[in-house]
């Protein structure tokens, strides 16, 4: 079976427009994600959500990952759930909300897909498994109030 | 009026149970389609669910079949809230018995107006 097409997903300004759509919906109520241009290279203390859009017929899938600063993620997180400025992020929050972030952009990606494929539950850890064959596809990295997220797509092969 | 809000993602209930409360819902919720089962099971009057479609145990498009196999629900509005856009599984989800569907992310005046199109509100809402 052949590669998902992400002829159309794979756009930078596709995924721009995709995590400003979430942001300003979720957490900002308007506030808009600027492109920083360049993604730094590695994250001193990181955390990474995936999800992948996966077709039955086909071991070939995309996966969506969102990566960013572990103190940034907590920034995302305590405004996603209108915590204090200074309320402590547990790990629990930190992966529910952290996990839906890259559930609700990857998901939105998924339906420019131009074939159907099943998306699967969000995973949120240091840093994601390697598998060996991935290939990343487009890098966009984004700034939400001075902290740096980077949102990339893999082709599984 | 009573509202169940089944969603794994304990930030998407509460996200979406806040906005339902602030329209004078009551709101109980459930992590997955099986869990929401057992809640309408154990609780009367609950006249609509907000269900997420990718779950694990039991997913959101399982569970409106499910509920629309009992005669007893038949009254219940299921609305998907999910980020599954493509139209095809907006038509599998209508197809199977939900009412209406509603994409992540969404404002909370979107599921405003979905319920006060569904004739939804709360009366003191009603514009």
């Amino acid at each position: 079976m052949s590669a998902l097409d992400t002829t159309l997903i794979a756009d930078p300004a596709q995924i721009l427009g995709v995590a400003q759509d979430v942001f300003a919906a979720l957490i900002d109520d308007g506030e808009v994600l600027v492109h920083e241009g360049v993604a730094p290279e590695s994250f001193d203390v990181p955390v990474t959500a995936w999800v992948d859009m996966l077709r039955a017929d086909s071991p070939h899938g995309v996966r969506t990952m969102v990566r960013a600063e572990e103190a940034d993620a907590h920034l995302v997180v305590r405004a996603l759930l209108r915590m204090e400025p200074d309320e402590p992020v547990g790990e629990e929050d930190l992966v529910d909300a952290f996990g839906e972030i890259a559930n609700v952009v990857g998901g939105n990606l998924k339906s420019l897909l131009p074939e159907h494929a099943e998306l699967t539950l969000p995973t949120v850890a240091a840093e994601p498994p390697v598998l060996g064959r991935e290939m990343m596809v487009a890098q966009t990295p984004l700034e939400w109030r001075g902290s740096c997220f980077v949102i990339s797509l893999w082709m599984l092969v | 009026m009573k509202a169940l809000v089944i969603d794994d993602s304990r930030t998407m209930r509460r996200i979406v149970s806040s906005v339902l409360r602030g329209l004078g819902y009551e709101v109980i919720e459930a992590g997955d389609g099986q869990e929401a089962l057992d809640a309408l099971q154990a609780s009367d009057g609950v006249v609509l669910c907000c269900i997420d479609w990718n779950m694990p145990v039991m997913d959101g498009l399982t569970f409106v079949t499910k509920v629309r196999e009992r005669a007893e629900w038949r009254d219940i509005t299921l609305m998907m809230v999910t980020t599954e856009g493509e139209h095809g599984q907006i038509v599998r989800a209508l197809a199977a018995g939900a009412h209406e569907y509603l994409i992540k992310p969404f404002t909370p005046d979107a599921l405003r107006d979905k319920l006060e199109l569904l004739g939804l509100l709360p009366v003191q809402e009603v514009r």
